[in-house]
């Protein structure tokens, strides 16, 4: 991978971090008085005279975008009205468990998800096989908030086994990683399917079957490192999911994470807390897949070629 | 096989949501405190409430229907929404290339960069719930998919031989746009249609769920299961039945958009499947 590709992908990731935030900034202005939530409608015209000049909302628009900016740079996230503390910090409390939940669920979803793929891949048209595009089509159809209530009835309700709530032990992990993992292990292992199919036919396998290479052996080191680079993309695009799953699994399961504090900010509208929110996914996002695709020439040596040809 | 059972479910729920009112044997928001939490007929209820009741006595079979009418309607111009806004933007952006590709270009990517759940979240956040809004949020949601795929689907169309002659027969662009490249990729927008409508009952009922979406007394699939939440141990069926009808319905809907894949569109199946 060249340097330049490098470099040229990086700013691509931090123009798109620029629109968003500068689209945070448009809502939050189009959104209304900033000062009316604070102080109310009926706040006296003083008070609201020395919180304009100490906001800056009598400089100009522009002058406001770069000190939101440059707020931004330094840490400044805002206040969370309702903790009445600094808003990243608050939110910053709550990533360990929100990474915890979703790490684990990713590691399920990629251990359930792979084989079931390659299985099907394997014995195409099986009972194995159809087994693994019901798991699919089931994974991808069933809203993870109701897999939640199905499992929550099933292993607190009947079985009483698991706690429906909270954290704290391995116990209370169970269900919430169980419905983060296999609403996305069913895209995925679709996806290892198909892409496990693609290389199968091709002439490297039909050379290794040639010289006499065995069966699994041909498949583990021959195919799978081939299958493998495609599946590398879909991790990137799959984080979005496992956030967007989080969120709403978070408040099945009342785990403590940044999730069910996104919840709860938007019911009570508490602005600094959300707005802290969105700018931490996009950054996550923005450079999940930033890694991704750097990775994606580490990887596959052909495509490092490749660029440099361009 | 499959795919037939699924059109029929399709059709059913279409005709639910038509005719939810007609068919509704009570009023979806009477309640009735004396009959709270009544099973349905297969659980021992009777048939006057063939469904059971809710947490206020209010019939399921009523407000399932309605439910269904609320979250079909929501999906379904969410969607159309999305497609259309997607669409002309997917032909401006191919048409006039340049600065104005490379704008459109970057707000694609900029929406790409966050789960969708979370902008809608955020706006809900800042502007507050309100019916209109929320639709419109759900039109929003899919459109950068569409605009991408169709801009790439103009461009290609752009060098083929039937784009050409008419544009050398001196036919406007907007006339070679609607009357030739259109009706060439409209198999291509069917399929994206039909894969973007059940996400978009997802988005809907996820939202309703958490509370931030379809907001009682309207109902809609999620707000019941997200209400019957709190029913669980006396009377699960209450967030159970609603959770059905939305498995059901995201799981026909996708099927019937596979088939026509499969039909429609072969060169789709690999790029579908990454995004």
């Amino acid at each position: 991978m060249t340097f330049t590709y490098a470099l040229i992908r990086s700013l691509r990731g931090a123009l798109t971090v620029l629109v968003l935030l500068s689209l945070v900034f448009v809502i939050l202005r189009l959104s209304g008085d900033p000062l009316d939530a604070l102080l109310g409608d009926e706040a006296d015209p003083e008070l609201v005279a020395y919180y304009t000049a100490l906001y800056g909302l009598d400089r100009p628009i522009w002058e406001q975008y770069l000190r939101y900016f440059g707020g931004l740079m330094q840490g400044d996230f805002g206040f969370s009205y309702r903790d009445g503390r600094d808003a990243l910090e608050v939110v910053l409390e709550r990533v360990p468990a929100t990474l915890q939940l979703g790490l684990t669920a990713i590691a399920f979803g990629l251990f359930l998800s792979i084989p079931l793929g390659i299985l099907g891949a394997l014995y195409r048209d099986s009972p194995m096989d159809r087994c693994t595009m019901a798991f699919a089509v089931f994974g991808f159809s069933l809203p993870n908030f109701f897999l939640g209530i199905l499992l929550i009835l099933l292993f607190t309700m009947t079985l009483q086994m698991l706690p429906s709530s909270g954290s704290g032990s391995w116990r209370h992990m169970v269900m919430p990683v169980l419905t983060l993992g296999t609403s996305s292990a069913g895209s995925i292992a679709r996806f290892a399917r198909s892409s496990m199919l693609e290389v199968l036919p091709k002439p490297y396998m039909i050379t290794a079957a040639a010289k006499g290479i065995t069966r699994p052996r041909r498949i583990t080191w021959h195919a799978l490192p081939n299958a493998a680079i495609p599946l590398v993309t879909i991790l990137g695009f799959r984080i979005g999911d496992i956030i967007a799953g989080a969120v709403v699994v978070e408040a099945v399961f009342a785990w403590p994470g940044v999730g069910r504090l996104l919840v709860s900010s938007v019911s009570s509208r508490d602005l600094a807390i959300v707005q802290t929110i969105v700018i931490l996914v996009t950054l996550t996002m923005v450079l999940t897949n930033l890694l991704v695709d750097l990775a994606y020439g580490w990887i596959d040596p052909r495509l490092r070629t490749e660029r440099k040809g361009k | 096989m499959l795919v037939r059972i699924s059109v029929l479910f399709v059709l059913l729920m279409m005709l639910t949501a038509i005719f939810a009112t007609v068919f509704a044997p009570y009023d979806y928001a009477k309640q009735n405190l004396f009959l709270r939490l009544e099973p349905p007929f297969f659980l021992g209820g009777s048939m006057t409430h063939p469904l059971g009741t809710d947490g206020l006595g209010r019939d399921i079979l009523s407000r399932l229907m309605m439910a269904i009418r609320v979250s079909i309607a929501v999906a379904l111009v969410g969607t159309l929404i999305g497609a259309v806004l997607g669409t002309i933007i997917g032909f401006v952006a191919a048409h006039f290339r340049g600065l104005v590709e490379e704008v459109i270009m970057a707000f694609v990517d900029a929406q790409a960069a966050l789960p969708f759940l979370i902008i809608v979240l955020a706006v809900l956040a800042f502007f507050g719930n309100n019916l209109w809004l929320f639709i419109g949020l759900m039109g929003i949601y899919g459109w950068e998919t569409y605009a991408r795929l169709i801009r790439g689907m103009v461009l290609s169309a752009n060098t083929q031989g039937y784009a050409m002659a008419a544009r050398s027969l001196g036919f406007s662009p907007l006339r070679i746009y609607r009357r030739h490249v259109l009706p060439n990729i409209f198999n291509v927008l069917i399929v994206q249609f039909s894969l973007n409508f059940p996400q978009t009952i997802l988005l809907e009922t996820s939202l309703s769920f958490l509370g931030l979406g379809i907001q009682a007394p309207l109902t809609s699939l999620g707000e019941m299961l997200g209400s019957g939440r709190d029913h669980l141990v006396l009377a699960w069926w209450v967030a159970v039945i609603p959770g059905i009808v939305i498995f059901l319905t995201t799981m026909s809907i996708s099927l019937i958009g596979d088939w026509l894949r499969d039909r429609l569109d072969p060169t789709l199946t690999n790029t579908a499947q990454i995004s």
